[in-house]
């Protein structure tokens, strides 16, 4: 037993953020750069011009915005965090006009493309929802949830389109079509998709620490960003093959119907959601491993085999001929089998997390500070048993004590978790963040029995 | 509702752990290394697969001219009319390739693509001295949707296209 104290603030806690305030840079400069390639090439300049430059202006203030609210308390981080989301929409909503005039609109008409982006909200909302069980033990917050999908399907699909153009005009343009075209477009998918999706989950790693706990976390964020860029490519696809059959006198709609099938079903979980959660894999890995060479390999490791589980199926799986069963077939085995190894990380990774949780839970409980009672820790250890307490608070005391109820229970694995890192010795902040959080479960509990606003900590 | 009651904290005490506990970690991380080292092997055999549909060793790194597209009488076999970048739909056009500037032996063809990269219509592979000998025009007389059509000229080794040696493209509208 080791008597643990307050730690110094982590040396590379600063060099972080200047890590990741530099990607951000040169992600923000690769947008700008697509915007001003998209006004010169697409023929649709001004619009580009017009809406492309202050959405860019407006996406990178409402993310510094967001990041200093979230890090923030109080009335001042509420206040950020609704300047940001409210700078976010609107840059998000010009970005779809850009989007459209250079991309979308090109692939189809507009009714065709607005009804794939319907046609896919309920399938991509399934596979988050899927994807917010299997976080079993501590939720990751619905806002962080969200700039992952956002990023996948705006940015990441962005920087794909333009890293793509450019791998075909310098390597592709010279290749025989046939299998060397092939192999290249593979390539091409792997290196390219998988370094622009991975890059969110990189700066949620260097940014979010705090939300950003171990391997289950990076799994759940990467398979996020996957489904939020497999939501855009979707109705491009869609778009795309509808305007190629009606052109060959075929249906158009049986086309939009078979993309979505094979992107929205067969696939959902089995492609991009499954590369980009090796990707998380690798850094959530990375986020407790004691070593610097250790965490190097991870994070190298989690993208190459993003990298080659998108190689093998683009260039291996998807062009290989066969009637439509033997497609069914060789998508679900072969895209499955790398979907077979994240959810064996996963399991791993959620039986660990679940044992660090109750071993923590039962020393804060052994403690008697009044957060975690003993005869919690056995609710608070099951899943399944913190779903039928709420189930059975909201049927009782109404949707206020279940939302009470829901924010003690997140506080108190929040704390445990805490104490996980802080015994393993992988959290930057100092000791008296441990007891604002003490303070909080004991304000939140107080609420939750009172039914009153909880009291600051 | 469970366990609810409020109890009243009692004095701080040290906050103590068991000793680290850093093995927890090693499964997955030794997994994810695994894996990564098959991904690492993965990728090497589709670099290996580029090489060898690709062949570098064999390229000439010779260029042959385009001498353009033409309108196209599928009846005669012929080409009239001026040079073409355009066409509309049901509308026959065929390429001059100069296969005479290309050595006789060498084994060669030509074909229209779709942009997506669907093969439409092909000649070849021959050698190019008699594909010049016959004059070969590389029709595509087929009913063709609008589309933009990539002409290649390839060098074939064993059957496969290993190189290009020329092309051009020509747009087809609707009507």
């Amino acid at each position: 037993m080791s008597v643990i104290q307050a730690v110094r603030p982590h040396p590379f806690r600063h060099s972080r953020y200047v890590v990741a305030a530099a990607l951000g840079g040169v992600v923000a400069l690769l947008v700008a750069l697509a915007s001003i390639a998209n006004a010169l090439f697409s023929g649709h300049a001004v619009l580009v011009f017009a809406c492309g430059v202050p959405a860019l202006a407006l996406a990178i203030a409402g993310t510094v915005i967001g990041i200093r609210g979230l890090g923030a308390r109080g009335q001042v981080g509420r206040s950020e965090r609704i300047w940001a989301a409210a700078l976010l929409l609107a840059g998000f909503i010009l970005w779809v006009f850009v989007a459209e005039s250079s991309w979308l609109l090109e692939q189809g008409p507009v009714t065709v493309v607005i009804a794939s982006a319907i046609a896919c909200l309920p399938t991509t909302s399934f596979g988050l929802f899927v994807l917010r069980r299997l976080d079993r033990n501590e939720k990751e917050p619905w806002r962080l949830m969200l700039v992952a999908v956002v990023w996948g399907a705006v940015i990441a699909t962005t920087l794909a389109a333009w890293g793509n153009t450019l791998w075909d005009l310098f390597i592709s343009y010279g290749l025989p079509p046939g299998p060397a075209s092939n192999q290249s477009t593979g390539f091409s998918a792997g290196i390219v998709e998988e370094l622009s999706k991975g890059l969110a989950v990189v700066l949620l790693y260097l940014i979010m620490r705090g939300e950003f706990d171990d391997v289950v976390d990076g799994i759940i964020y990467g398979a996020a960003v996957g489904m939020g860029f497999n939501y855009c490519e979707s109705i491009l696809y869609m778009s795309r093959i509808y305007v190629e059959l009606q052109q060959m006198g075929q249906p158009g709609a049986a086309g939009v119907a078979a993309q979505w099938f094979f992107r929205q079903v067969l696939d959902l979980f089995t492609g991009h959601a499954t590369y980009t959660a090796m990707v998380g894999a690798g850094l959530g890995i990375a986020r407790q491993m004691p070593r610097m060479h250790q965490r190097v390999l991870a994070i190298l490791a989690g993208f190459l085999s993003a990298m080659a589980a998108h190689m093998v199926f683009d260039a291996w799986i998807a062009s290989a001929p066969g009637g439509l069963l033997f497609v069914v077939i060789r998508e679900v085995v072969g895209g499955g089998a790398f979907t077979a190894v994240v959810l064996l990380i996963l399991a791993m990774g959620t039986r660990n997390e679940s044992r660090a949780l109750e071993e923590h839970l039962r020393l804060e409980a052994s403690e008697n500070r009044g957060t975690v009672l003993p005869q919690e820790v056995e609710l608070l250890i099951s899943p399944s048993r913190r779903f039928w307490e709420r189930y059975e608070v909201l049927f009782h005391r109404g949707i206020g004590g279940w939302r009470r109820l829901t924010h003690l229970r997140n506080a108190q694995l929040d704390l445990a978790m805490e104490r996980w890192h802080r015994a393993r010795h992988e959290i930057d902040q100092p000791l008296e963040a441990e007891e604002l959080l003490r303070e909080r479960v004991r304000n939140l509990r107080a609420a939750y029995l009172t039914g009153a606003r909880p009291a600051r900590a | 509702m469970q366990g609810t009651t409020p109890t009243p904290p009692g004095p701080p005490t040290p906050y103590r752990v068991p000793a680290r506990r850093r093995d927890d970690l090693r499964l997955p991380y030794l997994t994810l290394l695994v894996v990564g080292v098959i991904s690492l092997g993965l990728l090497g055999l589709g670099l290996d697969n580029l090489v060898a549909a690709t062949m570098p060793w064999e390229h000439t790194n010779l260029t042959v001219k385009v001498t353009g597209v033409y309108a196209y009488d599928k009846g005669s076999g012929t080409v009239h009319g001026p040079a073409i970048k355009t066409s509309r739909t049901g509308k026959a056009f065929a390429a001059k390739v100069d296969w005479a500037s290309l050595p006789s032996n060498l084994s060669v063809g030509a074909a229209w693509y779709s942009s997506e990269g669907t093969l439409i219509q092909s000649v070849g592979p021959s050698t190019a001295g008699s594909l010049a000998a016959r004059h070969r025009l590389v029709p595509m007389d087929q009913r063709a949707p609008p589309d933009t059509y990539g002409l290649l000229v390839l060098h074939y080794d064993g059957g496969k296209p290993i190189e290009i040696l020329g092309r051009t493209h020509l747009t087809v509208t609707s009507g």
